[in-house]
């Protein structure tokens, strides 16, 4: 039978199909909108920190902080509120590197202020400094690790050079100590051998080995280069040898010198001063030369009387100081001559004051010295003193100008100056108005002349003008004064400098407002002052019209006729009954009148037998081209004709008079030539000369200079 | 600068808050697919069991007829000693079967709660990031303000 096969079919079973993995697109989109966020945030913030960076720094910068307030005390710096933490990180580290700078400052000042208050002494400097530090550090709170470190540092720093210098100071003062010792003994040698004792410590021999002992080979002087060596200049060891041969050869000199003096004194006491003189070139050029070889033989003869010769020129070690030597030498010439000018100023002085006490006339030249002497050198240095020497008669340093202001000579430059010279009167009285009355009386008081009963007037060596113009000042000052000093000057100047035809316009003006005729000056002239010769006339017509100008009409009469009663006067001795500017009586005082009167009697006596008298029969005309002053006289007989000697007319001048005075002084120069003799005997004989030139030079003398090494001897 | 910081800081947040999002959906997708892979594995088994019982009755019905043919009756002791082993032979594979189907769904299911938790973990991660970097720049911005 036939098999139906059924259908197998391969069965078909379900199953799963794995895993599909979704996109991460939305994730990733996600994520970049995120870090676009991030980005965005941290963008900013960057920005935000640079700019807060910045300001902080600022703030920080600009911040003023004072860290020590008047009372010393310590002040920490802090930032001001509201600042952000970055802006403030960042201001806090800008402000502590300034704090800590000002800090740094503060206590490196503080360090230096207590190093000075304690100059070499390091201890004192490590207490005192501590003792700030700690205080500091304790004020400086957050900064309290710096401070202590600055300090430190500091503290270290100063207390070890504190002890360098120390140690330094120590040795300075020990180089000091013995170059000032080596310079002294220097001095001891060079002052000590001008005049060394006969024995003993201070004798010839013991000096000349203290000078040995100064500048041999490990002496002194080498002494202090191995020890000082490093404080002494290349060439200064070299330069105390010389300074101590110089001192020491220098004091030989100086010793050759005085006794060359005395030398002098014995072969020749009035011509000692030549003898020194020519001795001293000689040894000027034999020191320059290095030997005597070249003098003559008295020189030499003489020089090496007093040890200066060849022996002593050609030492060793003389090489290198003889042109300082020959300088000395020539110094002491010097301080000699100059000693001996002041000795001859001294003198003349003395002579002068003698003269002036004894009531003797001065002549301009020895006024003018004595002036000089005292530093009144013109009339703006007069002026000055003025008030001084007229208000203290009595003072024995002032009374001998006095007299020569008050006296009868001439006075000298300084004062004619002053009373006569418009423009010096003008600086002084407008700078200071209260000189004019003391200038008027000088003039009054030093013009007038008492006569024993009478006055008269002199003219000290002054034109007449002068008694004109201080005649105005009078009127200007004794008048209602209608102009200042200073306008009173410059109407003066201005009158001065008036062109003639304005002037003469103006004084016409002024005359015959005054009711004188036009060109009246003559008139007015005669109205006022009643002159009775040609001479008043000119005299009297030389001022007027400057008078009028500057005072008008009343004021210049009045001027003028005062001027007239001065400037004029009657002698009983010239001839006719007018008035004169050139009388005797004006031009000598009493004493001088009388030599005068012997003078004009020799004269009478060579044409008469006696029976001629002065003011009798015989009168004086004077000749007025010999000036006032010292006027020369004709003499004549009651008709004027000039008495002659033969064919000589008869003439007495000054010449008597000045000869009287000339006789006066050289009996006074007698005798005080012979006490500046016996003075100079006793300066000789002690020796000093040398003394007088240290006292010059404005150092110790030689007694000093003796006590001062004996005391130091006798403490060693 | 101030809004832009914040406008920026807010940005970032969202962006990391989208991207948590994100990534709990794609992770739900993955889950659904294990899930349904699951349920696959289910039919498939059945499928397979029903197969089994298929072939067996095809072979015992084989081997009725082959006895018929032996002239062998139903009570054939070797016969139904034959038959018994079949059977437990095929009760064997089956539970085998069985087994390894409960197992595979098991594995799935596994696989689609693991994705599942995945994203909401990425979801709860994202939030704590933006809530991180906010309060992050909060403070930069406190630094420069």
């Amino acid at each position: 039978m036939a098999e139906i096969k059924r259908y197998q079919g391969r069965p078909a079973i379900n199953q799963s199909i794995g895993v599909v993995t979704p996109s991460r697109a939305g994730v990733e989109s996600a994520q970049a909108l995120g870090r676009l966020g991030t980005q965005m945030f941290e963008m900013a913030y960057r920005e935000g920190v640079k700019e807060q960076t910045a300001l902080g720094e600022k703030t920080a910068q600009q911040l003023k902080f004072q860290i020590r307030d008047e009372e010393g005390n310590l002040h920490v710096a802090r930032l001001p509120d509201g600042l952000s933490p970055v802006a403030e990180r960042n201001a806090q580290s800008v402000l502590d590197k300034r704090y800590i700078n000002a800090l740094n400052i503060d206590m490196r000042d503080a360090a230096i202020r207590i190093r000075a208050d304690n100059k070499n002494d390091a201890e004192g400097f490590d207490e005192s400094y501590s003792k700030y530090v700690q205080t500091t550090v304790m004020e400086a709170g957050v900064y309290g690790a710096q401070a202590e470190q600055i300090g430190a540092t500091y503290a270290s720093q100063h207390t070890t050079a504190l002890y360098a210098e120390k140690l330094e100071a120590e040795d300075v003062r020990d180089f000091q100590l013995q170059f000032e010792s080596i310079r002294q003994e220097i001095d001891e040698v060079g002052t000590l051998v001008i005049d060394p004792d006969e024995l003993g410590i201070n004798s010839a021999g013991a000096i000349e080995g203290r000078f040995n002992e100064l500048v041999r080979t490990n002496g002194i002087i080498d002494q202090l280069q191995d020890k000082h060596g490093k404080r002494l200049g290349i060439t200064q060891i070299t330069e105390l040898k010389r300074l101590a041969r110089s001192s020491y050869y220098g004091g030989k000199t100086s010793k050759m010198m005085n006794d060359l003096t005395k030398l002098a004194n014995e072969q020749n006491p009035f011509a000692s001063a030549s003898i020194v003189s020519t001795n001293l070139n000689y040894m000027i050029s034999a020191l320059q030369a290095g030997s005597t070889d070249q003098l003559p033989d008295s020189v030499k003869a003489n020089l090496s009387q007093i040890g200066f010769d060849n022996e002593f020129l050609q030492q060793d070690d003389m090489s290198s100081i003889r042109g300082t030597l020959a300088s000395k030498v020539a110094v002491f010439q010097g301080n000699q001559q100059e000693l001996f000018n002041a000795q001859q100023s001294e003198r003349q002085m003395s002579l002068i004051s003698r003269t002036v006490e004894a009531g003797g006339l001065l002549g301009q030249d020895d006024a003018d010295f004595m002036f000089k002497t005292v530093g009144i050198d013109d009339a703006y240095g007069l002026a000055n003193q003025l008030s001084a020497i007229l208000g203290n008669p009595d003072n024995v340093n002032i009374k001998p100008l006095y007299d020569v202001l008050m006296g009868n000579g001439a006075l000298p430059k300084p004062a004619v100056d002053l009373l006569s010279d418009v423009g010096t009167i003008r600086d002084i009285v407008t700078n200071d108005p209260s000189m004019l009355p003391v200038l008027q009386n000088f003039y009054k008081q030093a013009t007038t002349v008492n006569r024993g009963g009478f006055t008269t007037t002199s003219h000290r060596g002054m034109d007449e003008k002068v008694a004109v113009f201080w005649d105005t000042m009078d009127a200007y000052s004794n008048s209602v004064r209608t102009m200042s000093v200073d306008e009173f000057f410059a109407r003066k100047t201005e009158f001065d400098n008036m062109p003639s035809d304005i002037k003469t316009n103006k004084l016409k003006s002024e005359l015959k407002s005054a009711g004188y005729e036009e060109g009246g000056l003559r008139e007015f002239v005669l109205d006022k002052t009643d002159f009775e010769n040609a001479e008043q006339e000119y005299f009297f017509m030389s001022y007027a019209d400057e008078l009028i100008m500057m005072h008008g009409v009343d004021k210049a009469g009045k001027i003028l006729k005062s001027s007239g009663d001065r400037v004029f006067k009657k002698s009983k001795f010239t001839y006719g009954n007018e008035k004169s500017r050139y009388a005797p009586e004006i031009a000598y005082d009493d004493a001088e009148m009388q030599v005068f009167q012997d003078a004009v009697y020799e004269q009478i006596l060579r044409v008469s037998n006696g029976n001629m008298v002065l003011g009798e029969n015989v009168f004086l005309v004077a000749d007025p081209r010999e000036g006032s002053v010292f006027p020369v006289y004709t003499l004549v007989d009651e008709d004027k004709v000039p008495l002659m000697a033969g064919s000589e007319p008869l003439q007495v001048g000054a010449t008597s008079v000045l000869a009287a005075r000339q006789a006066n002084r050289n009996q006074t120069i007698k005798q005080l030539r012979a006490e500046a003799m016996a003075e100079r005997e006793r300066f000789l004989k002690v020796g000093l000369v040398q003394e007088k030139i240290l006292e010059a030079d404005g150092g110790p003398n030689i007694s000093e200079i003796r006590d001062a090494i004996k005391k130091r001897k006798a403490a060693e | 600068m101030s809004w832009f910081m914040v406008a920026s800081a807010a940005l970032s947040a969202y962006g990391t808050m989208q991207e948590g999002k994100a990534e709990r959906r794609r992770q739900n997708r993955i889950a659904a697919q294990h899930q349904e892979n699951a349920k696959f594995e289910a039919l498939k088994a059945m499928q397979d069991h029903n197969k089994r019982i298929a072939e067996f009755s095809a072979y015992a019905s084989t081997a009725n007829t082959i006895r018929a043919i032996n002239s062998r009756g139903s009570n054939d002791r070797s016969f139904k000693a034959i038959i018994k082993a079949s059977e437990d032979n095929r009760d064997t594979n089956l539970g085998r079967q069985n087994l390894q189907s409960l197992f595979t769904q098991s594995r799935m299911r596994f696989a689609a709660s693991d994705a599942r938790f995945a994203g909401q973990q990425a979801q709860q991660t994202a939030m704590y990031k933006a809530l991180g970097s906010t309060a992050m720049a909060g403070h930069y911005y406190q630094e420069i303000d």
